[in-house]
């Protein structure tokens, strides 16, 4: 399929830095021993799509490193919604983490539709991420549902709204064909715009599901995003020489 | 009162599903809890003195510990956790290092006797 | 190991007989009764090594958004994730003897909990994690394999799936090392090299200080919830690590260690135990920073601990 490559490369980047993104929060206490030990398997799962995705363009173990690690940032074709760190805010982690699986979601089902002869592939991730989304619907559900949980949810909408604008954009003859992005971001509103009902988080969300909703629009790179490709790739990159790092 | 024979008698037909306790059974000390069974009473006094009678006439035992079953979160078995799941997941287990240290001409991996897979 | 079918349970209040119980090998569960004294010296040793646990996670923590390869990422993140989990199995035991995880981290914020020599300290360079990883994750197998004796249940199961996760860990940090000294750059490997010199006076004094005359007389071999002293299990030690080194091309850096076959004992260099006790008091490279950090995340998220499902 043409332009699939540059769809699956997107797809490999955004599940690397999510990946990378839940590792932060793995190095903190906490919230509590248990959720951080739930953390840590998210993590690795997407650390693995991340992977298993790059498998499929980049066979060459050593190439896929370079191409996670060695790649600058601009080079990235990552939506917003993973260049940010928000680890220090646990509400709006939450709701990052739970508009991105959602995401998620909406992906999987296309690509699944769309590009048959992977069922391996597919059937793993579509397993993996229904139980994160039901993960981060959870926790979604819990703080909406507490008084001080709900307040900072709200709270954290405005920021996390900022970034969702490119959720699902590829550029003009870097997407397939059967690729509607404007198509996907409708169907990933209308689920989000359900479950925040079924929540009891109605008006407050309103424009941050609106945006949803809007077609994709290409952003450039968030601040924040050179800091956290810089963190993830200064060891590699310390000594070019290097066969390997262990 | 309701007879037997009544249609609808809230004593005719199996009784509800809350009066099921399971039993589990420590039989030594260092040993740990192992499913025995279940019994069925009407509360969990009957059901301490009934998981006894049936399960342990004839052995020495530590512990018993009866639950209400509608208590029990169960986690059902995952055959993909089995097959797919585990074999992402080798990378976390301590046999995925051997093959690799053999390779490099690392003499003498140590065993472990303990927790070695 | 004796089971309780065997050899008959102390009546509750009865010390004298619980004390006979534990040194013929009997076993003590949560739930138990015990001697107060037992109870507090059990909930000590498990609330050390629980918050050693929780605090070691951090030196790797601290690493695992630049890990270099793609492959150790995922598993230098299943390394934390099980050190974690460690913390949290030890602090479920504890709990159950009276103590609260939320005590354990406050105490050690406020400065009223010691945190063990090791985790006072932090990787300054990316080769020194798989040798600094070698010697800790060695030295805690060595060390729980005796601990896995002791008379507390609920501890030595606890132990059980620690000890196999550690077995991970060494393998990991082996073959990480040995990667590194078999195809590293001279800068890679002489990152290792330093590590080793960094690390091993640490991990020697990590077994804590030599036997005095009156070690068994302790609280903590007197109730069998230890079974080896310090001193045996060091010995212990040097004996597994020496030969792993030298499949690596290591060499411990103490001119003065080696076996001697008549006394069937190592000769080493002893630590400085006056600067060990001085970083076990704060005075540590990381003893500040790490609190810090554990400070700031725990404030920052205490609201998420209270949330409750909505009735």
């Amino acid at each position: 399929m043409v332009g699939l490559r540059a769809f699956l490369s997107a797809w490999a980047d955004e599940e690397w830095l999510f990946g990378q993104l839940l590792v932060y929060r793995v190095g903190f206490y906490g919230p509590d021993l248990e959720e951080n030990i739930a953390l840590a398997s998210l993590a690795q799962d997407e650390l693995g799509h991340a992977g298993l995705l790059a498998d499929l363009f980049l066979p060459d173990q050593k190439a896929r490193e370079r191409h996670f690690l060695g790649r600058p940032a601009e080079e990235f074709s990552a939506c917003r919604l993973v260049q940010v760190d928000l680890a220090e805010d646990w509400a709006a982690f939450v709701l990052r983490n739970y508009l991105y699986e959602e995401a998620e979601a909406v992906r999987l089902d296309w690509f699944g539709r769309a590009a048959s002869g992977m069922p391996d592939l597919v059937g793993l991730m579509r397993r993996e991420e229904a139980e994160h989304l039901a993960h981060w619907r959870h926790w979604v559900r819990l703080l909406a549902g507490d008084g001080e949980g709900r307040r900072r949810l709200i709270a954290a909408a405005g920021g996390v709204a900022e970034l969702v604008g490119d959720v699902f954009y590829l550029p003009e003859g870097g997407r397939p064909q059967a690729f509607d992005g404007a198509e996907l971001r409708t169907a990933w509103a209308a689920r989000v715009r359900a479950f925040f009902r079924e929540v009891g988080l109605g008006p407050e969300l309103d424009p941050l599901v609106g945006r949803l909703g809007r077609p994709p629009e290409a952003a450039g790179k968030h601040p924040d995003f050179f800091r956290v490709v810089e963190t993830m790739q200064s060891v590699y990159r310390s000594e070019p020489e290097a066969v390997t790092w262990g | 009162m309701p007879t037997s024979g009544t249609v609808g008698c809230a004593m005719s037909g199996p009784p509800p599903e809350a009066g099921i306790y399971e039993v589990f059974i420590r039989f030594r000390r260092e040993q740990p809890f192992q499913h025995a069974g279940s019994v069925r009473a009407a509360d969990a006094e009957l059901a301490r003195r009934y998981a006894q009678d049936v399960f342990l006439r004839r052995d020495r035992y530590l512990e018993v510990w009866v639950v209400p079953r509608e208590c029990i979160v169960k986690v059902e078995r995952d055959p993909w956790l089995d097959g797919v799941k585990f074999r992402q997941t080798e990378y976390r287990r301590p046999s995925y290092f051997t093959p690799r240290l053999r390779a490099r001409g690392f003499q003498k991996v140590p065993a472990l006797s303990v927790g070695e897979e | 190991m004796v089971s309780a079918v065997e050899v008959r349970l102390p009546a509750p209040g009865d010390v004298e007989a619980f004390a006979a119980y534990v040194a013929a090998g009997g076993l003590v569960d949560a739930g138990d009764w015990m001697p107060e004294e037992y109870r507090a010296e059990a909930v000590r040793i498990v609330s050390f090594q629980a918050l050693a646990e929780v605090i070691g996670t951090l030196l790797f923590a601290e690493w695992l958004p630049r890990i270099a390869s793609v492959h150790r990422k995922r598993i230098l993140t299943a390394k934390v994730q099980d050190e974690t989990g460690h913390g949290h199995i030890l602090m479920r035991v504890a709990e159950d003897l009276g103590l609260t995880r939320e005590q354990i981290m406050e105490e050690y914020l406020a400065g009223r909990r010691k945190l063990l020599n090791a985790f006072h300290y932090g990787f300054d360079a990316y080769c020194e994690l798989p040798i600094g990883a070698l010697l800790q994750n060695s030295a805690a197998i060595v060390q729980f394999r005796s601990l896995v004796k002791g008379s507390y249940l609920p501890y030595v199961r606890a132990l059980r799936k620690i000890m196999r996760e550690e077995s991970f860990h060494f393998y990991n940090a082996l073959d990480w090392t040995h990667e590194l000294m078999t195809a590293g750059t001279p800068r890679q490997k002489a990152e290792v090299e330093a590590g080793l010199v960094k690390w091993w006076p640490i991990i020697v004094a990590y077994f804590g200080p030599p036997d005095a005359a009156s070690v068994h007389t302790q609280p903590a071999m007197r109730w069998r919830l230890k079974v080896n002293t310090n001193d045996e299990v060091r010995q212990a030690w040097f004996s597994f690590i020496v030969p792993v080194l030298q499949g690596l091309g290591l060499t411990p850096p103490d001119p003065k260690l080696r076996h001697d076959p008549e006394l069937g004992r190592w000769e080493y260099t002893e630590p400085d135990w006056a600067e060990v006790r001085a970083v076990i008091n704060g005075a540590g490279p990381r003893s500040a920073y790490w609190k810090e950090l554990i400070r700031r995340a725990y404030e920052r998220d205490g609201w998420v601990r209270h949330v409750r499902a909505a009735a």
